[in-house]
């Protein structure tokens, strides 16, 4: 008793406004029993507390047991009176904190929360790393494969490519202005001209060889993601010191179809120039049938790329039909150059392109975008799966793409984005409605072209879903998103080639009734049904095209109403630029059907005010096509 | 009696409030009145008086404020605030619906009828010594 009466008379001093260090300190100089100062640092050393929370708390604890002790209580039931020290500093130093100021309290809140938020993101990550990193595509397509089965089944005799292969080991060395990379000559008069003129003349034979090709059936192209052997072996010849790889031969079973290689295009352009060429100096030298065979082999070949179901060879095969119609339209009509048969020959060769009516079909580009979500899809086998880390790594390494800075980073963000990403069979649906509109824009009349939408369709799918399926594969379509409105391009493309085409046969069926009667027809009606099946339709009105029968001292103009959609009367506009771009069906027909014209000003008013005037499509001269 | 932790977590609160209602009282001064008052139903060892105390000051329903003693030593007493007597009366209200409630069903013995239970519990707290 008489300690705990000294305890109470120390603390009793030692409190008077009395300022301690420590809550430690404070209970040594208590003066409380051992057994009591055990109790009170045992409590107040387990607190995780403000030091002068720990203080205030001791203090306090040490004021109670002076309380015990000075109510006569002992200090060893007062010790076990108290409970559990453990237990007391758990719950003192949460009653304590709830004391503490908002400031704190919220700033605990936002630490608090934003822990269960980076946990609960890091589970969650957890689990979409685990599905997206540990998934795998499976591959059911080889659409390469498939894309050549169809190709290895065409006869041999069919097959243009080896004849193809045939003639650039014939022509060989090209000439010279290629090794400086000049382009080749297009007319007499250009530069070059006569070297090419030169080199034709030496290299008749090939030439041969290429219009061969060009009368058979298909391409027989044989599809790969390497350079094809025979035309790297081939083209060595060149002796541009290009040296083919055999060792690119590696054995891929299952390429991707973004990689494949369409080398003859390149190659077949140029066949189609130097038959142009060779059909202007027939033409020159009165060789008709060498005319209609060049005219013939180009609408051949136009053909063979036209009848490949991959939009950029559609492009090139509309680019060489437009080039030989064009011929058509200018060397036809020479005096004394073709005969009735030959004539009828030519018509025969343009009605034919393309087996009749000519379609815009991108059936391969879609192979190349399923081909795409085989790689970069899981495949529940109920046509459904999501994003997984399939084909990128061996996609950067197979097309030599550098990884972009950051790109741990970005990899490490895609199982996030494989959430946000549309499902398998989202772009499946995409890729169904694309289809669809491509195939709905291809059957609208070319006076309907600005009702052609597919291309926002178009835009939607690859800027907003495959680009974004890798940085690969953003880097390697990069070219094709730029091409802007390709679907619509190629319709419009493919309906200026049918005026054209329509345009030529409808000449020449006026050139035959005119050598059948010694007249021309007085209408286009009366060529239907013996020298044409039908009046074709003007592609800027859907109305008959338009005839003007020859006035006295005149010639009959064959004429389309043009871009502004006014019939002057067969007038071409004034200008040179006026009169190319009056067959512009994607540009300016546009601004003419949906603007006002009184409201432009500057350049557009003026290229508007160029192309006022009618696309003169026979005589070729009257509109100066070339 | 031990009464449940669950029980106690409820009744010890409104017991501190309640004892406080008649003046200001110290630590130690509260857990022998809460055991003398209470028979030693409502007795609670300190390490559950003192975070309870802090609770209840966090909530603003008492404050403790530093002030010498007789004794001449400091120490900390508690009293009630304006919002801890509004909780009071909330809180009484309630026990008294429950304390009927519990004679109605017979879980307080030898109190059938609907005012002794209330009786039963606030009469050793309620009246002043």
């Amino acid at each position: 008793m008489s300690d705990s009466l000294h305890a109470v008379e120390t603390m009793r001093q030692g409190s008077r406004g009395r300022a301690h260090g420590s809550a430690e300190q404070l209970v040594r100089e208590s003066g409380l029993p051992a057994e009591l100062q055990l109790v009170v640092l045992g409590v107040v050393g387990r607190c995780r507390l403000w030091r002068h929370e720990r203080v205030e708390v001791a203090r306090e604890l040490c004021g109670h047991f002076l309380d015990g002790l000075e109510s006569g209580a002992g200090a060893l039931a007062l010790a076990e009176g108290f409970g559990d020290a453990a237990v007391a500093a758990r719950l003192i130093s949460a009653s304590r904190k709830r004391m503490r100021p908002a400031w704190w309290r919220a700033w605990r809140m936002t630490l608090r929360t934003t822990g269960w938020m980076f946990a609960v993101f890091a589970a969650v990550y957890c689990v979409l790393g685990a599905r997206y990193f540990l998934s795998r595509p499976v591959l059911r397509h080889n659409y390469m494969a498939e894309l050549n089965a169809a190709v290895l089944a065409i006869p041999e005799h069919d097959r243009a490519w080896p004849e193809y292969v045939r003639a650039i080991r014939e022509f060989g060395k090209l000439p010279e202005y290629f090794y400086n990379r000049e382009a080749d000559p297009t007319a007499p008069g250009d530069e070059k001209w006569a070297e090419l003129v030169s080199y034709l003349k030496d290299h008749a034979g090939a030439l041969e060889v290429v219009r061969g090709a060009a009368n058979r059936r298909d391409m027989g192209f044989e599809y790969r993601a390497t350079m094809d052997p025979e035309l790297g072996r081939a083209m060595e010849v060149r002796g541009d010191g290009y040296k083919y790889d055999a060792s690119a031969e590696r054995g891929q079973d299952n390429p991707v179809m973004i990689g494949i290689l369409l080398p003859y295009l390149g190659e077949l352009r140029r066949f189609d120039r130097w038959l142009s060429a060779d059909a202007l100096l027939a033409a020159e030298s009165g060789d008709g049938a060498r005319v209609v065979a060049d005219i013939g082999a180009e609408l051949g070949i136009a053909g063979q790329c036209l009848k490949e179901k991959f939009l950029i060879s559609q492009l090139v095969g509309i680019a060489v039909g437009q080039h030989a119609t064009e011929n058509a339209l200018e060397l036809f009509d020479r005096p004394g150059l073709l005969d009735g048969a030959q004539l009828r020959g030519l018509a025969h060769r343009l009605a034919s392109l393309g087996g009749g009516r000519l379609s815009v079909d991108a059936s391969c580009e879609r192979l190349m975008i399923d081909d795409l979500v085989q790689r970069f899809f899981s495949d529940d086998g109920h046509g459904d799966g999501h994003l997984v880390d399939g084909a990128e790594q061996a996609l950067f390494e197979d097309f030599g793409v550098a990884r972009p800075r950051l790109y741990g980073l970005l990899r490490a963000a895609r199982p996030l984005q494989s959430v946000a990403a549309p499902s398998r069979a989202r772009v499946g649906a995409l890729v169904d409605a694309l289809a669809a509109g491509a195939a709905r824009d291809d059957a609208l009349p070319p006076w309907e072209h600005h009702l052609r939408t597919s291309d926002d369709l178009y835009s939607g799918l690859m800027g907003g879903v495959i680009s974004r399926l890798s940085p690969v594969v953003s880097s390697l379509f990069g070219g094709l998103q730029a091409t802007g409105r390709p679907i619509a391009a190629s319709c419009a493309a493919r309906d200026m080639l049918e005026a054209s085409r329509w345009g030529a046969m409808t000449a020449i069926a006026i050139e035959s009734y005119r050598r059948a009667n010694g007249y021309p027809p007085a209408s286009l009606e009366v060529l239907v049904p013996a020298c044409l099946p039908s009046v074709p339709l003007d592609p800027f009105d859907g109305r008959a095209l338009r005839y003007r029968p020859a006035g006295p001292g005149g010639s009959p103009v064959l004429y389309s109403v043009g871009v502004d959609g006014v019939d002057d009367g067969g007038r071409a506009p004034a200008s040179p630029r006026g009169r190319k771009d009056v067959r512009d069906l994607y540009g300016l027909w546009n601004v003419f059907r949906q603007t006002d014209a009184s409201k432009l000003t500057g350049p557009e008013c003026q290229k508007m005010d160029a192309a006022r005037g009618d696309w003169i499509l026979w005589p070729a001269r009257a509109g100066e096509s070339r | 009696m031990r009464i449940e932790r669950e029980l106690m977590r409820g009744a010890g609160p409104v017991a501190v409030l309640k004892l406080l209602q008649r003046g200001e009282m110290y630590g130690y001064e509260l857990v022998e009145a809460l055991a003398s008052r209470s028979a030693g139903v409502l007795a609670m060892g300190q390490s559950t008086l003192y975070p309870m105390l802090y609770n209840l000051e966090a909530k603003g329903l008492i404050e403790g404020v530093w002030r010498e003693a007789d004794s001449g030593r400091d120490r900390k007493y508690y009293r009630l605030t304006d919002r801890g007597r509004t909780r009071l009366a909330e809180d009484t209200r309630q026990w008294r619906a429950l304390a009927i409630a519990m004679a109605g069903l017979g879980v307080l013995e030898g109190h059938d009828g609907p005012t002794s239970p209330t009786a039963a519990v606030t009469g050793g707290m309620g009246g002043r010594p």
